[in-house]
């Protein structure tokens, strides 16, 4: 099991921080990264003559790259947006696909988008696809129920289909790589991997890229403009309008090299390890607790009810004893709906989580069942 | 501080003012957020409630809120209604119930 609470300063008040899958903690590393820019290498890129902006330029174009390398992509194809939310956004209104295959399971920023991009949405049970699908959407990994999306099969079935990967939940917390899964585009946000607020990636296939039109225009997409025209710079460039969020991008940079450090194999196994003891101890608790969701093979992702408790009530009487789970739909609204409950709680996993956290969670269960189990409710 | 207390948990083990009126004003209003929902049925004479039932599910702070008001708003004006006071990521539970006595008037 991995060790490294100790590297997580907000950790150490009296807190049991058990919402990964919402906002992920930030290590020491990080939280300095990002003051140090500010403090050493504040500059605007690509525009400056001075060694200033140059030192900016490097640390950005290093923080690419290493991003790059993480998911097994070219620098080129990391394209820097604001979060998971925006590259699908970007992605659904430019590309505006006539047919969009998703699974049921898909957080609303995976699915809204699609709506509104006046495409056809079918969904897929069972997995009932074949190979003349021409577009997906999903998840990697459901933020509701911790259910891992079988990619390797997805693109086998359908091997003419363009498959967009909402990674939020994935690329945290599993080894990726984009060219040996095949997927075309893989979104993720930073701040769900101890990285700040604010920066998202967005990988775009390089074959995808030439004939994909830029979604915001203005200084920095440009290769050459008039007073009436413009031609695009060469990507990501063309993908990247206005200033980009720098300090994040470095932070971003420093939580990759973090997660490498460990190893995302042992990020992996260190959840699996906990998820599975976790769902062990939950069993015990069945008489009082309904747990939603696959019994094996899942990420660190346990969704519940105390048995005649509502969600929020259980999350709130969690709190009292310094307990952070979520509790309500999580931004999966239709998939929450299918289980026949208005809300669940959630409890996610991440490197710093412990067996102690999962044992002190378990603890409070029946205290929360005491207190407000209510025959008819 | 807990939202919690005895007599939260005492309102929602045993609702008060539990049940339906008619030829009365009702209105049902709903927190798609959490699913909890709160239907009000009450009649006014000279302004003031004269009657009052409710019917609902949720969490125990949006049924409490409900109850609890119930024991409190027969001869009052509508305009004198205030939600309970709870911890502010409640609020939306403890003020259900006053949002649905508002729509119905």
């Amino acid at each position: 099991m991995l060790n490294v609470k100790k590297d997580f300063p907000i950790l150490k008040k009296n807190i049991v921080y058990l919402d990964s899958a919402a906002t992920s903690q930030k290590p020491y590393q990080v939280i300095n990264s990002v003051s140090n820019y500010y403090r050493h290498s504040n500059a605007n890129i690509h525009r400056g003559i001075y060694k200033l902006a140059q030192q900016s330029n490097q640390l950005i174009d290093s923080s690419r790259a290493k991003i790059a390398k993480f998911i097994g992509a070219d620098p080129q194809e990391i394209i820097f947006v604001r979060g998971t939310t925006e590259a699908v956004n970007f992605i659904a209104s430019r590309l505006s696909p006539k047919n969009v295959t998703l699974s049921v399971l898909e957080h609303h920023s995976n699915l809204i988008p699609w709506q509104q991009s006046g495409a056809k949405l079918k969904f897929i049970d069972n997995f009932n696809l074949n190979h003349n699908t021409k577009f997906i959407a999903i998840t990697g990994v459901s933020n509701l129920l911790g259910t891992v999306t079988p990619l390797e099969k997805i693109r086998k079935d359908c091997p003419k289909a363009l498959i967009f990967v909402d990674g939020a939940q994935l690329v945290p917390h599993f080894p990726v790589n984009v060219h040996k899964l095949g997927i075309d585009f893989l979104a993720f946000s930073g701040h769900k991997m101890l990285g700040p607020t604010g920066i998202g990636v967005l990988f775009i296939r390089k074959e995808i890229q030439k004939n994909l039109q830029p979604w915001l225009f203005g200084g920095d997409m440009i290769d050459t403009v008039t007073l009436t025209t413009a031609t695009w710079a060469e990507p990501p460039q063309k993908f990247e309008a206005g200033t980009l969020p720098l300090a994040e991008i470095v932070g971003l940079g420093a939580a990759v090299d973090y997660l490498n450090n460990l190893g995302m194999d042992n990020v992996r196994r260190h959840e699996e390890e906990l998820t599975d003891y976790a769902l062990a101890e939950f069993k015990k608790l069945k008489n009082i607790v309904t747990l939603y969701g696959p019994t094996t093979h899942r990420a660190g992702i346990i969704t519940f009810n105390v048995n005649g408790v509502h969600a929020h009530d259980t999350a709130q009487i969690l709190d009292e004893f310094g307990i952070c789970v979520r509790s309500g739909q999580h931004c999966a609204a239709p998939a929450v709906t299918r289980f026949g409950v208005p809300a669940m709680v959630r409890a996610s996993f991440y490197i710093y989580n412990t067996k102690s956290d999962i044992d002190y969670l378990i603890s409070k269960i029946p205290v929360v069942y005491d207190r407000l189990h209510r025959a008819d409710s | 501080m807990t939202d919690y207390t005895e007599l939260i948990l005492d309102h929602y083990r045993h609702p008060r003012n539990q049940g339906t009126l008619s030829m009365c004003l009702t209105s049902t209003v709903t927190n798609s957020a959490c699913g909890d929902s709160i239907t009000v049925y009450f009649r006014l004479k000279s302004g003031k409630v004269s009657d009052f039932k409710w019917i609902g599910s949720g969490c125990a702070i949006s049924q409490a809120a409900a109850s609890i008001l119930s024991e409190k708003i027969i001869g009052k004006p509508i305009s004198s209604i205030r939600p309970l006071k709870v911890n502010p990521a409640r609020a939306a539970c403890a003020s259900l119930v006053v949002k649905a006595i508002l729509d119905a008037s």
